[in-house]
């Protein structure tokens, strides 16, 4: 068999399956034992395909995923997520568009704490979209952010799905979080001069209103009380790994941990909270993992069969500057996340895109970092974007499709802005990892 | 049979019990292990290979209640832009799929689980574990996924709801 036959036997069979309607998870299996059966000896090929699953599922590089969720579902069932929340809230006063910057800076320290994007923009969609249409603000005004700060807990540490990449990619975990700090900043300060513009151009779009005044010290007690501690957490944990104190599996244990004390000083930790916590993270997990069963089958069927190394030289055959080829696995990414999940996606991409990007002499940090960049983009892509649905089933009745689409599209600009940037500077990336 | 069904009901909750109790001990494991070393002390080999276990363990006892929760990603698509006795009749075909996966990866697991101790095969790492122990993993979570993915093939419920968009 040719090496693009088997590579359309293989990403054919997944994408036949899972337009169908067959859970991802199902659907990589299936794929794998075709393969496997084609291309590793019949049945032993399906034996080999449940020891390569063994080997794949007990690496410790993947303690953090579950952790990391769990401190973010810890963070979100205990209620500390909506008391930091309100406390940004109230320290912003009044200020053009306050809400959707409360909703730009809660939503980052949010959603990167909670590191689940769903989790968050659900919580936000339902928290903000209502209030805000009540103080006044046109829809784009809410919904925008809230979809553009979901996106960004894929980058900022601590990021479940960047773990993921990395192990699948099998480069340094550590520097992949590390190296989404500076950037997923950046992007932040972007979507706050998007709402800047936004109100500057049409100020009837947030209008402002009266807030009760704090005094300084009121807004002192209120931002070490409620802000710091809880953004603290992450700091902690983001320094100790860019310091080598611990690992990352170490730095998410230490960072559910640390949740968990906080949520018992605050006295909101009860077993339903707990109870509700774990089974949140664990959905996710089992998920992801079983993904990951089957992923060293995969990036073994592709290799066995020709297919990773005929596409690589069949790419690089055209000669194309780097930068086109980076253009054109972007492109591929956004395609894909318009109708799979990112877990899918990396699945599928990275056995192919590593080697290329290797070849093509990238940085395997800063590619990573890129690609994960292209799986927030995708999130918010339609038509399928996840968080595009998330936010049509929270948001307000009435709220079309339509509106989500057009209030995502200056947050996307911003995303791959970022992108462009990234590539003129690599040193965004690489320079705290590399510290 | 009630109680047949009451039984295995029980099973598949233990199971993702377990896993959801597994998922807190990776937490405890590593935090032990890092006080434990700063405090000058030699943390067992065993906290950390527990971990590592732990993960297999958790993802194959919790999946067959993930399927019972509807909790595997999937995508309507097609099924979305069914009428609704055809998209009826592909949710059953698409549930019956999942189940020849599982009941695939079900035979080979018994096979490999048999080989491995007829074998007598260990996995080396700071211990010598038996295989075995490991791989009954693999049958019995796939098999239990199957019955699963049987009941959105024959019973009321459907696996599809209808409405477009990926579901999780």
């Amino acid at each position: 068999m040719e090496w693009f036959e088997a590579l359309a036997l293989l990403l054919g069979a997944i994408m036949f399956l899972m337009a169908l309607g067959m859970p991802v998870a199902l659907a990589f299996l299936a794929a794998n034992i075709i393969g496997a059966w084609i291309f590793m000896g019949g049945e032993r090929g399906v034996v080999q395909l449940l020891n390569n699953g063994l080997g794949s599922l007990t690496t410790y590089a993947l303690v953090p995923i579950p952790l990391f969720l769990l401190m973010g579902e810890i963070f979100f069932h205990t209620g500390l997520g909506g008391r930091m929340f309100n406390a940004i809230d109230r320290l912003l006063g009044k200020l053009p568009g306050r809400l959707s910057y409360v909703t730009v800076l809660g939503g980052t320290a949010f959603s990167t704490l909670s590191g689940s994007s769903m989790g968050s923009t659900a919580l936000l969609g339902s928290l903000m979209v209502p209030e805000m249409g009540r103080r006044g603000y046109k829809s784009h005004m809410s919904i925008g952010p809230i979809l553009g700060t979901g996106g960004l807990a894929i980058i900022i540490p601590p990021s479940a799905l960047a773990v993921l990449l990395a192990t699948l990619a099998k480069i340094d975990v550590g520097a992949l979080l590390i190296a989404g700090v500076i950037p997923g900043l950046i992007l932040a300060s972007f979507y706050i001069g998007t709402i800047w513009l936004q109100t500057k151009i049409d100020p009837s779009a947030a209008p402002a209103y009266d807030v009760e005044p704090m005094t300084f010290g009121a807004k002192l007690a209120l931002l070490l009380r409620e802000v710091v501690p809880m953004v603290g957490v992450m700091v902690v944990i983001v320094v100790l790994m860019i310091q080598g104190f611990v690992t990352p599996s170490e730095a998410a244990a230490f960072g559910a941990f640390g949740v968990l004390i906080l949520a018992a000083l605050f006295r909101c930790l009860t077993w339903e909270n707990m109870k509700k916590s774990i089974v949140g993270a664990l959905r996710v997990t089992l998920m992801a993992y079983l993904i990951v069963f089957g992923s060293a089958t995969f990036s073994q069927l592709l290799a066995f069969s020709g297919a990773s190394r005929g596409l690589v030289t069949w790419a690089t055959s055209f000669d194309l500057a780097p930068l086109v080829m980076l253009l054109v696995m972007f492109a591929v990414l956004l395609l894909l996340g318009m109708f799979m999940e990112q877990i899918s996606i990396m699945l599928l991409t990275v056995p192919i895109f590593f080697p290329l990007a290797q070849t093509l002499g990238f940085d395997p940090i800063w590619f990573g970092l890129i690609m994960l960049l292209a799986l927030e983009i995708s999130f918010t892509t339609p038509p399928f974007g996840l968080l595009l649905f998330v936010m049509k089933g929270v948001a307000p009745p009435g709220t079309t499709m339509r509106e989500i689409y057009t209030s995502a599209f200056p947050f996307i600009g911003c995303s791959l802005l970022l992108v462009a940037l990234l590539v003129a500077f690599p040193v965004l990336a690489l320079w705290l990892p590399g510290l | 049979m009630a109680a047949l069904h009451r039984t295995y009901s029980t099973i598949v909750y233990a199971m993702a019990f377990i896993a959801g109790a597994t998922l807190v001990w990776l937490m405890i494991s590593t935090i032990v292990s890092v006080l434990m070393r700063n405090l000058g002390l030699q943390p067992p080999a065993w906290l950390f290979t527990s971990a590592e276990y732990g993960i297999l363990y958790m993802t194959m006892l919790g999946a067959p209640w993930l399927v019972r929760e509807k909790g595997h990603v999937h995508i309507e698509l097609v099924t979305s832009a069914l009428p609704e006795g055809l998209r009826n009749l592909v949710s059953r075909f698409v549930a019956l799929g999942c189940v020849i996966v599982c009941l695939v990866l079900t035979w080979k697991g018994i096979e490999l689980f048999l080989t491995n101790i007829e074998r007598g095969d260990f996995d080396t790492r700071a211990y010598y574990f038996p295989r075995w122990i490991l791989t009954i993993a693999f049958p019995l979570s796939f098999g239990l996924m199957a019955i699963e993915f049987v009941r959105f093939v024959v019973g009321s419920d459907l696996m599809h709801t209808g409405e477009a968009g990926i579901h999780e």
